[in-house]
């Protein structure tokens, strides 16, 4: 509990005003892109993009752009991450754990550095003699994810409220309308919550008979999930002129992407992670 | 609804208002507090809870 709030805190009041003021100030972009931005690269990728280009009623290629950008970003991280997990982080599996759910953005991306990264480091832990349980890594990935996850509602409100009242005020208005600030919340994040409580009825109701069903159900469940993950990125694919968009300036987006993640994300992620997680270690397999 | 040019994005940058400064600002203050804070309670917890949720390095060798 006070870990996923640490990381609630380290992506909503700690990454995001500072990649924030990269994006403003650094590198001169617009506030109808550096707020989609510093979301993307602060809390959760491609989800936290679109809630907040909606929240600040920006164009709607902006957050697909972004969404791109970090898709594009969080495969390499992939690649990278958990292999550097596996060279430093050996003898703090929790800490590396933390830091994938912490740096990669967008939840596939986090899942998947977060698995490669257990297989990592508990296959050099056991080449040393040490065997844990496998599993825990992996939660400590997921469970940091879901808690950022979780106040993406939270945030666009907040982003709404300030844009609609301080940013873009409608003229001649004293102040906006309950109802404008409606219209701005993504309700895409409705869907969340009441999925998010579905999913709590059924786990709380579950017996011990129901239970392989219902494993073999989100199985099933995932594989939509993929498929429509990946024609979405499809989609996004064949409408973007990258070639254009690279003449266009889509370097200077990726550049504050790159400066902002591996400069600022990765090792801020990194030091809390080991703050919160160090000398933490999974149960020793018997 | 125009497309969206990345050189507009940048061509004339606009300056932070007031607001933008404060809701930077406001956030990393708290942000740190907060950090800094959750920092010193989860040190205390490990101490009271010992070695429940910690396991000491010996026992993995």
């Amino acid at each position: 509990m006070l870990r996923g709030l640490a990381a609630i805190v380290e992506a909503y009041l700690i990454y995001w005003p500072v990649v924030y003021l990269i994006a403003r100030k650094g590198f001169g972009f617009s506030r109808e892109w550096a707020a989609p931005l510093a979301s993307g690269v602060s809390i959760c990728g491609v989800s936290a993009a679109i809630a907040t280009g909606g929240a600040i009623r920006a164009r709607p290629q902006v957050p697909i752009l972004v969404s791109s950008l970090i898709v594009v970003f969080a495969a390499i991280e992939v690649l990278i991450l958990p292999v550097i997990a596996q060279t430093f982080m050996a003898h703090e599996p929790m800490v590396a754990a933390a830091w994938m759910g912490l740096a990669v953005k967008s939840d596939g991306a986090a899942l998947a550095a977060g698995g490669i990264a257990q297989s990592l480091v508990q296959a050099k832990a056991a080449a040393e003699g040490i065997t844990w349980q496998p599993g825990w890594m992996l939660a400590v990935t997921v469970t940091v994810k879901v808690f950022i996850d979780i106040f993406i509602g939270v945030g666009a409100f907040i982003l709404a409220y300030i844009w609609t009242n301080h940013v873009n005020p409608r003229a001649g208005a004293q102040k906006a309308k309950v109802i404008e600030i409606w219209e701005r919340f993504p309700k895409f994040i409705l869907g969340f919550v009441a999925i998010f409580l579905v999913a709590l009825a059924l786990a709380l109701g579950t017996t011990a008979g129901s239970s392989g069903k219902l494993t073999t159900a989100i199985g099933d469940a995932n594989v939509l999930r993929l498929i429509f993950f990946v024609l979405t990125f499809f989609s996004i694919g064949v409408m973007s002129n990258f070639r254009q968009l690279w003449q266009e300036g889509f370097g200077k987006l990726a550049a504050v992407y790159i400066v902002a993640l591996f400069a600022f994300v990765v090792w801020v992620g990194f030091v809390i992670s080991w703050f919160f997680f160090a000398g933490v270690k999974p149960p020793l397999a018997s | 609804m125009p497309e969206p040019d990345l050189r507009d994005a940048t061509s004339a940058p606009e300056p932070l208002l007031p607001i933008e400064k404060k809701l930077i600002g406001w956030s990393l203050g708290l942000g740190l507090a907060l950090l800094a804070l959750l920092v010193i309670i989860n040190h205390f917890v490990r101490l009271t809870r010992g070695v429940s949720s910690v396991q000491p390095r010996e026992e993995c060798s």
